[in-house]
Formats: C-alpha cells, sequence, structure tokens
C-alpha cells in the first residue's frame, strides 16, 4: 500500500509538470499580448505597454518564466499575481473552487441519485414502460449540450414560470452585507438547483445506462444465483449481493468523472454566471491572462490527482480483491 | 457591452484642453425631482476592471471613477456640450504664473472621504506621487513625464525609481502648487483625468488596491467603493460624508451602483428584461425586438452615437497599395458600405465614406464614394500588381468574420481572384499588435477603426496619417500613410485654433479620402442600451467626456 | 411418499429467435437418502429440469408446466414466498463454476452465516460456529483462520467444498448437485466426489447429480436419467445403465467413457453436434447422429417404454430388442467397463 502511495504521488508530480508546461508553451505559442489588457485594450499606447510588459515579466524567455513559476509555487505556495486584475490568484482560487466544488459535487449527488434509481428500476424491469422512457432520456441526455439544456431551463423554469432564478450564485455562507445580494444555505441551493440539474443531465444519462448494464449483467452473475438457491430474498440479493459488485466500476467511473466535469462546469457556470473555476479560466483565456489560467489548471490538476487517489483508494476499500493484492 | 471599440485617451486630453481654454461653465446640478435610493443592477458581459484610482484606465472603470472621484476641476453630469466644460470641484479656483510653468490650486475645506478624513492639497499630491511612482506602474504616469507634454518637475525621476516624492509638487496650506518644466496648454485638461484625484493615505503608494471592502479605499465623490470583488461584483455606495455644498453640486440620486462582471450575455438579457437587473447586455440578435417592443431613447432601449469611425486601412508600405492611388479609390468604390453595417445589428451605425464622423468638430455631411463596381474596375485595371492580396481581419465573434467575408466578396468582385486572397484571421485586439509592427505583410484590415473621446480632429487626421510618427511597433497609422505634402498639411492645420481650425481640418479629411484614399471607409457607430423597467429615463444624461450614462445623475422610479 | 416426484415437466424460454423448449416432458422420482444421476450433453436440458424444481429460472421469460411434487407439494405452482422457503433449507444446489458461484465482495464466512441466518433464527456467532462445523466437515483445513477470507484467496476445489458446506449447512433434504466437478482438475474431482458420498452418508440427503460424464454417475448415482435435446431417452438403475443401455446415445455416452487401461481421454465421440431446441428435428431427436438410424426414427417420434425384461428401465427407441441387446453387449466387452 505504501509503495503504491509512492507511485501514486510520483505519478502525479510527473503529470504536474507535463500539464502545467504545456500549457505555458500553448499560452506562448498563441499571439497575443496579456500587456495590452492593463493598457486600456485594443489601442494602449506603446509606454504604457513597455511598462505593463515589464512588470508581468514577459520581457523573459518562456523556460525563465516557467522556472520563476515553479520556483513561486513550490517556495512561497503561490500561484502568482493575474496579468489581467493584479488579484492574488491563490485569492481568485480561494473564491472560485467552492462555487466550482457546489456545483460539481452537488451535481453528482443529482446524477448519483438519477443514475442509481432509475439504472436499477431499468435494470430490474427491462423493456418496460419505465426503462424504454430512460432510455430515452439517456439519447437526449448525452446528445443535448450543456449550454442548451441551460438556456431552456432558465428560460423555462426561470423566466416563464418563476419558480428558479433565471441566473446567479448565491453565497452559502451569506452575501455581502449591504449588497442585495441573496446568501445563506437555503438560497444557495435555491440557485443551484438549475445548475445541478443542467450539470447533471449528460452524465445522469451516462449513469443510468452504465448501472443499467452493470446491474444487469450483475443480476446473470452465477454469485446471484447462488444467493437466490440460499433462499435470500429479491431485496436483499439486490442489496447485499447485486449493487455492490454492479456499483465497483461505478466507483471508477466517478472518480474520473470528477475529473471530466471540471471541464463540464465551463459551460453550467457559462449559462448560470456563477463565479466558479470554469468562468474563471475563460475569462483568463479571454484576458490572455495567463497567470489565473496557469493558477487554474493547477488547481483543477491538483484537484483530480487528489480525488482520483481517493478513488483508487475507496476502490481499494470495497474490492477486497484489490485490496489485497 | 459597454467596453467601447477604440479609444485614446491621449486625444481625450489633447481635446479637452481647448474647451478648458475656452470656457468655463456655471456648475449646476440636475434639475427636476427624481427618486432618491435604490441600487442599479448594472451586468455586463465584460470582464473586471483595476479599480485601483491611479490604475484604473478608460471605458469601465472610468465610468465608476467618475461617480467616485473629487477632483480639482471636473466635468459637469450633463449631456451635450454642457457636460464638457469644466467646472470647480475641491478647487476653489487656479493660477498660473512663472510663465504657465506654475499652477496653484486653492483647496476648499469641506471635502470629506468616505472614511471621513478630511481632503486636503495632499490628497492631491499623493494622488500624483502614486501615478508616478516606479513600482505601481501607472498608466497615467505617460501624462505627466512627457518631455514634450505635460512635464511635472521631478515626476519622470520617480517614475523611473529614483524617489517616491515628486520634487515639482509642493503643498503651502491650503495650496497646491504644482510645476512644470515649461508651459504647457493641455495641463487642465490632463489634472482633471480620474489619476489626479484626491486619493485617501489609506492606499499603499506602491502596491495596487484590488480587493475592496469596507472602506480601505475611500473616495471623496459623492459615491465611493465599498466592494470590488475580482470579475464578481463591484458595489458603489453613498458617500455620507459628502453632502451638498461649495463645490458639491453634482446631483445624487442612487443608494449606489451594483457592477456584476463577466455576465453570460443572454442570461444577463434575459434577467434585465425581467427586470432583476437594471441594465444589461443587449444580444445583436434581440436589437430588433426591443427597439419595436419599446421604442428608441423613450423608456428601456437607448442609443447614442459612439465617437468612432470604423475603416479598412490600406497599407501603403507594401507593394500593392503602396504608390497605387488608383486601386486604393477604387477599392473605395467597390466595397458594399451597408450590408458591412448591417452585420453589427441594428442601430449599430450607419454607412460612412470619410473619417470624420458627426461627432469630430468640422465633420461635413458628404458622400465621397458610392457603390460603383464598373468604375472601380475601371480604376484597377492595370494597377492590381502581381493580382495577389493579404487580409487581415478579427476573427473573434460573428459581426467580424462576417464582415471579412463581405469585404472577400468586394475583392473577388474588383477582380482578385479567390485562391490570390490570402486570409488572415486574429483573436480579440491582436490584429491591433500585427498591424500596428511597421513591416507587416497585410494589404488591407477589416473590422479596424477608431475612437476619439473628445472632439477634436487632430485625433483623427494627424494621429492616424502623419508620417514621421511612424515607430516600429504599435502604430495607429495602419495605412503607413506618409506623405511629405500632406505631412506639411497636418502641421499647419495643428497650429490652427477657433472656426478655421476646423474649416481647415474638414476641408482635409475630404481632400485625403478623395485624393489619397490611405483607408476605405465603411461606417459610423452608434452605442446600445438596454434597461429595466425599474429605470427612470429622465435620470438618464449621457456624458460625452467617457461616452455613458452619469451614474449620480441616475434613478429609479 | 416419494421426496421429489417430476412428472411431465416442460419447460420453455422466450428468446429473440423464437420460444426454446429446453425440457419437454420429463418425469422422474427421487426417494430420500436415494442418487439420482441425470446425464447428456451440454444443452441437453438436464440444468434446466433441476433449476425449474428450485424455481431459479428468470421468471420473466419462462414457461413451466407439469409437476415436480416436494414431499407432496407441487413447487410449480407453490408461491416464491414457500419456494425460497424450502431453497436452501430443505433442497440446495451447488454449481458447476465454483470461481463465480461465490460473491467476490463478502468473505466467505458471512457468505455461510446468511444462509444460516436465511432460515434459522439465530445469532451471528451460532451461524458462524454452525459454519465453522460444516468448514471442517467438508475439509478446509484450518477453517478457523479462513473463515474471514474471501473467495479470492481460495482455490478453485477449496470453493466447491465452500459451496458445498454452504448447500449442506441447514441439513437438506435434497442436494442438487450440477457439475460440482467439471471445472476441477482430475485429482480434485475425486476428492469432491469422495467428500459428496461420504457426506451424503453423514447428512442423509438424497442428491441429483447433473453430469455429462457418465464416470460420475457411475461412482455415485442409483438412478440414472439420460436426457437428450430436452428429452429423457433412458431412465434406469445405475447397474442396469451399465449392464443393458439400451439406448445408442447411452452406448455414446458410454464410448466415451475415459479407459482405466489407456491415457486416452475419449475413446469414441459422438459424432455431429446437438440439435438445436429451436426447431428440433423430426421424429426421434437423435437420428441425424444416430448410426442405427431407421426410416421409422425420421418420422416418429419414439416413446418412453419400459423394456421388456425390466419395468424400470425405461428407454426411447425404435430399435428391436434384439439389435439392442446385442450392440450394447458387444460396446461393453469392448470397453470392459464393469460396473455394479
Amino acid at each position: 500500500m505504501f509503495r503504491y502511495l509512492i507511485r501514486r504521488i510520483l505519478w502525479a508530480i510527473f503529470l504536474f509538470l507535463v500539464i502545467t508546461f504545456v500549457t505555458f508553451v500553448i499560452f506562448f505559442m498563441a499571439p497575443n499580448n496579456p500587456a495590452r489588457a492593463m493598457c486600456g485594450g485594443d489601442q494602449a499606447g506603446p509606454v504604457c505597454l513597455k511598462t505593463a510588459t515589464e512588470k508581468l515579466g514577459l520581457d523573459k524567455p518562456l523556460p525563465v518564466q516557467y522556472g520563476l513559476f515553479l520556483k513561486r509555487l513550490v517556495w512561497e505556495h503561490s500561484l502568482g499575481t493575474s496579468y489581467a486584475t493584479s488579484q492574488s490568484i491563490n485569492e481568485t482560487i480561494k473564491q472560485a473552487a467552492p462555487v466550482t466544488a457546489s456545483l460539481v459535487f452537488g451535481g453528482a449527488v443529482c446524477w448519483m441519485i438519477i443514475g442509481l434509481s432509475v439504472g436499477i428500476f431499468s435494470a430490474l424491469r427491462p423493456r418496460s414502460l419505465i426503462d424504454r422512457a430512460a432510455m430515452v432520456f439517456v439519447l437526449i441526455g448525452v446528445s443535448a449540450h450543456p449550454v442548451w439544456i441551460g438556456l431552456i431551463f432558465s428560460y423555462v423554469f426561470g423566466v416563464r414560470l418563476h419558480i428558479t432564478p433565471i441566473a446567479n450564485y448565491a453565497n452559502f455562507f451569506g452575501a455581502p452585507p449591504d449588497s442585495g445580494l441573496p446568501g445563506g444555505p437555503v438560497q444557495w441551493a435555491y440557485h443551484m438547483i438549475l445548475p445541478w440539474m443542467t450539470f447533471a443531465i449528460l452524465f445522469a444519462a451516462l449513469y443510468v445506462r452504465m448501472i443499467r448494464a452493470n446491474v444487469m449483467e450483475t443480476l446473470n452473475e452465477d454469485y446471484v444465483r447462488t444467493a437466490r438457491a440460499k433462499g435470500a430474498p429479491e431485496q436483499r440479493i439486490l442489496f447485499s449481493h447485486v449493487l455492490r459488485n454492479a456499483l465497483l466500476p461505478v466507483v471508477t467511473m466517478l472518480g474520473m468523472d470528477i475529473g471530466v466535469a471540471l471541464g463540464g462546469a465551463i459551460f453550467t457556470e457559462y449559462v448560470y454566471q456563477l463565479p466558479g473555476l470554469g468562468r474563471t479560466s475563460v475569462i483568463a483565456i479571454q484576458a490572455e491572462d495567463l497567470a489565473t489560467l496557469e493558477g487554474v489548471v493547477v488547481f483543477a490538476t491538483i484537484a483530480i490527482l487528489f480525488f482520483n487517489l481517493i478513488v483508487d483508494l475507496l476502490y481499494a476499500w470495497i474490492d477486497p480483491r484489490i485490496r489485497l493484492s | 457591452m459597454r467596453r467601447r471599440l477604440w479609444l485614446s485617451v491621449a486625444m481625450l486630453v489633447t481635446g479637452a484642453s481647448l474647451l478648458v481654454a475656452s470656457s468655463f461653465a456655471s456648475a449646476a446640478g440636475n434639475a427636476g425631482a427624481l427618486k432618491k435610493g435604490g441600487i442599479w443592477k448594472y451586468g455586463t458581459t465584460g470582464a473586471s476592471v483595476q479599480v485601483d484610482p491611479q490604475l484604473a484606465y478608460i471605458t469601465t472603470a472610468w465610468w465608476l471613477e467618475y461617480a467616485t472621484a473629487a477632483k480639482l476641476y471636473n466635468y459637469p453630469d450633463k449631456s451635450g456640450p454642457a457636460g464638457s466644460k469644466l467646472v470647480p470641484e475641491v478647487a476653489s479656483h487656479f493660477t498660473v504664473t512663472n510663465g504657465g510653468k506654475k499652477y496653484t490650486f486653492f483647496i476648499r475645506k469641506g471635502f470629506r472621504f468616505s472614511d471621513g478624513s478630511p481632503v486636503t492639497a495632499n490628497s492631491f499630491k499623493y494622488a500624483i506621487n502614486r501615478t508616478a511612482n516606479h513600482d505601481l506602474a501607472s498608466p497615467g504616469a505617460q501624462f505627466i513625464t512627457d518631455p514634450t507634454g505635460t512635464n511635472i518637475v521631478g515626476a519622470k525621476a520617480v517614475n523611473d525609481g529614483n524617489g517616491t516624492n515628486v520634487s515639482g509638487v509642493q503643498v503651502k496650506g491650503n495650496r497646491l502648487v504644482v510645476n512644470l518644466t515649461k508651459g504647457d496648454g493641455t495641463f487642465m485638461a490632463k489634472i482633471t483625468m480620474p489619476f489626479f484625484q484626491a486619493t485617501s493615505t489609506k492606499l499603499p503608494l506602491d502596491k495596487e488596491v484590488v480587493n475592496v471592502n469596507g472602506n480601505n479605499m475611500p473616495a471623496a465623490g459623492p459615491y465611493y467603493m465599498s466592494r470590488n470583488d475580482v470579475n464578481q461584483l463591484t458595489s458603489l455606495r453613498q458617500n455620507k460624508y459628502w453632502k451638498p455644498g461649495p463645490g458639491r453640486t453634482r446631483p445624487r440620486n442612487l443608494t449606489g451602483i451594483d457592477v456584476q462582471w463577466n455576465l453570460n450575455e443572454q442570461t444577463a438579457f434575459q434577467q434585465t428584461k425581467d427586470n432583476q437587473l437594471d441594465e444589461g447586455p443587449l444580444p445583436a440578435a434581440e436589437v430588433q425586438g426591443v427597439a419595436s417592443q419599446y421604442g428608441v431613447n423613450k423608456t428601456r432601449f437607448f442609443t447614442k452615437p459612439v465617437n468612432c469611425t470604423g475603416y479598412l486601412p490600406m497599407n501603403t508600405a507594401n507593394n500593392l497599395f503602396g504608390k497605387n492611388l488608383q486601386l486604393r479609390q477604387a477599392v473605395n468604390y467597390a466595397i458594399s458600405r451597408p450590408p458591412y453595417v448591417q452585420q453589427a445589428g441594428p442601430y449599430a451605425g450607419q454607412p460612412w465614406t470619410h473619417l470624420f464622423n458627426p461627432g469630430v468638430p468640422g465633420w461635413r455631411n458628404v458622400t465621397l464614394y458610392k457603390k460603383n463596381l464598373t468604375k472601380a474596375k475601371q480604376l484597377a485595371s492595370g494597377h492590381m500588381k502581381d493580382g495577389k492580396i493579404t487580409v487581415y481581419y478579427r476573427s473573434s465573434g460573428s459581426t467580424n468574420p462576417n464582415q471579412a467575408q463581405i469585404v472577400r466578396q468586394d475583392l473577388i468582385n474588383l477582380g482578385f481572384s479567390s485562391g490570390n486572397i490570402t486570409m488572415k484571421g486574429f483573436s480579440g485586439g491582436n490584429i491591433y499588435d500585427a498591424m500596428g509592427k511597421r513591416g507587416n505583410d497585410a494589404d488591407i484590415g477589416v473590422s479596424m477603426g477608431w475612437c476619439s473621446d473628445y472632439p477634436d480632429p487632430y485625433d483623427w487626421i494627424n494621429i492616424l496619417l502623419y508620417g514621421p510618427s511612424i515607430q516600429d511597433e504599435n502604430n495607429v497609422n495602419y495605412s503607413y500613410f506618409n506623405n511629405p505634402r500632406w505631412n506639411k498639411r497636418m502641421e499647419n492645420a495643428a497650429k490652427l485654433v477657433g472656426p478655421k481650425r476646423l474649416k481647415v481640418y474638414g476641408q482635409m479629411d475630404i481632400d485625403i479620402m478623395k485624393k489619397a484614399a490611405p483607408m476605405a471607409i465603411e461606417r459610423t457607430y452608434n452605442n446600445r442600451y438596454f434597461f429595466s423597467d425599474r429605470v427612470n429615463p429622465k435620470g438618464l444624461v449621457y456624458q460625452g467626456i467617457y461616452q455613458d450614462w452619469s451614474i449620480p445623475a441616475m434613478a429609479l422610479k | 411418499m416419494a421426496l421429489l416426484e417430476v412428472k411431465d415437466l416442460r419447460t420453455s424460454f422466450k428468446t429473440e429467435d423464437g420460444i426454446v423448449k429446453a425440457v419437454d416432458g420429463v418425469s422422474f422420482t427421487v426417494e430420500k437418502g436415494q442418487t439420482l444421476g441425470i446425464v447428456g450433453e451440454s444443452g441437453s436440458g438436464k440444468s434446466v429440469t433441476c433449476l425449474t424444481i428450485m424455481g431459479l429460472n428468470a421468471k420473466r421469460t419462462t414457461m413451466s408446466s407439469g409437476e415436480a411434487l416436494w414431499k407432496g407439494k407441487d413447487l410449480l405452482r407453490a408461491k416464491s414466498s414457500e419456494l425460497r422457503k424450502i431453497r436452501g433449507d430443505e433442497m440446495s444446489m451447488i454449481f458447476q463454476d465454483p470461481m463465480t458461484s461465490l460473491n467476490p465482495v463478502h468473505t466467505i464466512g458471512k457468505q455461510l452465516v446468511e444462509a444460516v441466518q436465511l432460515h434459522r433464527d439465530v445469532t451471528v456467532r451460532v451461524a458462524k460456529a454452525r459454519a465453522l462445523e460444516l468448514l471442517k466437515a467438508v475439509g478446509i483445513p484450518k477453517a478457523e483462520g479462513r473463515i474471514d477470507d474471501y473467495p479470492h484467496q481460495f482455490s478453485g476445489g477449496m470453493r466447491q467444498r465452500v459451496m458445498i458446506a454452504m448447500a449442506l449447512i441447514n441439513d437438506p433434504d435434497l442436494l442438487i448437485a450440477d457439475e460440482p466437478t467439471t471445472a476441477l482438475d482430475v485429482t480434485t474431482q475425486a476428492q469432491i466426489l469422495n467428500l459428496m458420498k461420504r457426506l451424503q452418508e453423514d447428512f442423509g440427503s438424497a442428491i441429483i447429480m447433473i453430469t455429462h460424464d457418465l464416470g460420475v454417475v457411475a461412482e455415485t448415482a442409483d438412478d440414472v436419467v439420460v436426457m437428450y435435446a430436452a428429452k429423457v431417452v433412458e431412465h434406469a438403475k445405475v447397474h442396469d445403465l451399465f449392464n443393458r443401455p439400451q439406448h445408442p446415445y447411452t452406448w455414446g455416452l458410454m464410448g466415451s467413457l475415459p479407459r482405466l487401461e489407456t491415457d486416452t481421454e475419449r475413446l469414441v465421440q459422438i459424432p455431429g453436434q446437438p440439435p438445436s431446441l429451436l426447431r428440433p428435428p423430426s421424429g426421434c431427436r437423435f437420428h441425424p447422429r444416430c448410426p442405427y438410424v431407421m426410416g421409422v426414427c425420421r418420422t416418429t417420434e419414439p416413446k418412453l417404454l419400459a423394456t421388456e425384461r425390466d419395468p424400470s428401465h425405461l428407454q426411447a427407441c425404435h430399435l428391436d430388442q434384439e439389435t439392442k441387446d446385442r450392440e450394447a453387449n458387444k460396446l461393453i466387452e469392448s470397453t470392459m467397463a464393469e460396473v455394479g
């Protein structure tokens, strides 16, 4: 187990270096001039551009900039300051990460609830009306783009029916005083309902399909027949013998998908104007703000590697075959 | 989107100086009783701006600064010409001595920062020290360290990193003394830029204030910034120590304004429609519907001309258009202006054929080129060189690429074979970097243009077409037009004042576009605004200096 | 009263291609403490017969008729709750592949305890003690130390022992063993069969031994049912079957028995493939593979009838008795398969 951990961590460090460096290279390959953003945009004056370029360190060669970035990260635990807004990127991430976490984990809970209930039910009653309806849902879910779903949801439930807010984020711990903005756990959940649903649909669809297939397959396993032969009631068979085995691959998928989901969060955050990591990175790209983009990439990489590690450990815990080998 | 396309701050200053010299308007508040109170919720698709007064720079940043800043002199919250006349604010008056090199401002009592501390002459000295500071890297430094323009004694040294105190600025009791290295008529306009507002010493001398919460960035104007969460929320609230009195004549209706940044265009539009935002983005596809539903400039939909002109610069430094007046004129005759403008949606502007739009003093209402393909082909015939043309265009969004396609088709109609047209796309503002580099391979640029925040023709002709100012990079003379005869005419015109100046420039605009045609003018521009039902249209005052609605004048129903 | 009396059992499955009659009119009886062998190739319906009796076929796609009287009670018409009470308690089953028949995520102890607790209202402690007792009985070495191990920590033979322990843990009246040794190597096969024999003596359970291997039947069974293509083709006491086999298919099976004095596994293979049960052959279902095929075989289905000599020896073949005796004797001489 210890060696396994060490190997995972070394691999994580390697991946981390590759990913951050690639981000750097891509950024410098693209023609852009981040100094422009500090000097008023399209028609920035030459004097201002020169000062800004020096201030941002953009006049240094790429490897030096990358080296400085690593040094600052390792020694000062700092991701630096944004090219565009001068804000500390640690601060930016600290503000954005909880939003994305709300979205991703809340969304994951939603898609797991939908995936498990519909998937299991469909597997137990294949070809039933509900099963067929579920398969139509799967088809729509995997085909529809989250931006489209988001706009439709926002229009129908927000603009038309006034059931939910159209957009925006409400801070879980309360809004800034005197801001007139919503805040607190209730408002937070109320504002997150549509984003969660939008975010969850794609994955819910995939998980319904996967869980349905896994459960159906597991139902045909010999040990399930053994359990029946023992005289176990169906419910007990389902929970004690089928689900635990059927959900093993789901756990692995969940770990990987949390990472994929971070990417998907961009769209949902975009539609619902959630100030999370996805929107932060879109803004950073638009503002040619490499520093912030690197910050998000670094954070996301660490988060994904961390979750994969957690999932690996979790998997080892629930699957004795892995634990002991 | 509040963000303007092109902007030249240097020109704002030059232009302003002319008006400063001409007259000072009497101070007057906003007439009529408007409802007090309420928070104006503004949503924008733009990224948040720097809010530190010495770093905030143009567009939305200055729109906010104009609500929070208390300056020595200021522009009234009025639309039209009345809005561009300087009036005393914190300074009751000033004197100029020492041959135009020494300005002395007399500071009033009664102005206070939002944290209660008084505004003194020192508050302005601190603003100049911060602007000049080397580490802070303020974009305002260039305006007080210009050896050929405004140059405050000692500012250059501080900007170079030698010391932190600008020696040419002295405080004597209630007097602020500013010494210049030489006399400069534009000084008053420059000192009115938001960089030089009364600045609290709570702001660190050499560190930018980024996040604002409470009163860590006090301001002395009618409002102050109570909160700034980067890329999320920026809030202005009333400065409770600002009460009407001498110099404090600006209106103030709203309790405050909340700016939400980086919103999704479609969603934020819906929110504005639904009165959840008071002012929001207006997607191009929605303009027509909104205009017919609410009318134009009546209740919720407003369109205001912007002092901008859109054109295709033709690079006279390269083979194709260099010494090739016939082809440049041919392009002017060949391009399809109405569909080009229509790409930006309804009310976005109108087709135009010369540089001066109706916002530029001295402009004349003429049409120089009517589309005439036969004539264009005649002109082009024998002047197509090798028949190859390189087109730079902007690839972001949908308007720009569509405009590029229209121009491409125009070029094909003119006689360029489609295989010989090389299209190069640039995202964001990169086209300006590329075309601003001397020696670039562009023959013609699409979706480019120029805006001026201050109405003076110098800004247009001399800045865009004066040959000797061409340098290695960051040029704005994208045509690389450098003709000794025209250069001379520009130099002479710049020396003129009064009506003659405008008359000469007006004629030069027409002559140069007809006889030299260094660019093909396409269009003028309008800004389009969409408001909620809560907005009181009577409170909408369009301020020509920063070309946006005055925040202190705004009111809700 | 017989322990289990199966009468005219028929089971068919709905499939994408049509209806498959997997069991077509099977009857037999199992007496207390006796062993019945059911022999046949894969797909002959022998496993389905037992799964039908146990009620373990997928309900949605299966149709069954006939009777399976368990202590006089018809299992085919019993409620699923009643069936569940019988399954694993009075009647239990072990399966062919011990590698997949145990749940990989639970310890064997847990699975054994579950088997007890499903039918007995006892504490985990008591159930675990019983489990340990059974594990010792089936010959798991150091059972105390292994009860909390997972299935993958056991070898195939050991897992089958665990399966047997699980099947016997509630002291059932009938144990159905579906090819219990097929997946195991030869040495282990013998050990498992010996174990089952010993346990049958200790526990007194009746056994239905499903196998394709006549050798296994010869060693364990009292009665033998030979199935071919969903039907019973021969049914006899084990001694009778091996001394006077009456059906060409049985001859084929016997011919494929491993001979003691040679290393070759299979002496004679029955040529051809078992028929599709979607569209079974007309007449005698064995006729396409039968070396003695006659015209009547192609058209008329032979009835399962008692031989003239012995009313308890049933067979379904059109051949005349003389030919049958002659061929049977030839076969027995040549294989020298002396069983009794």
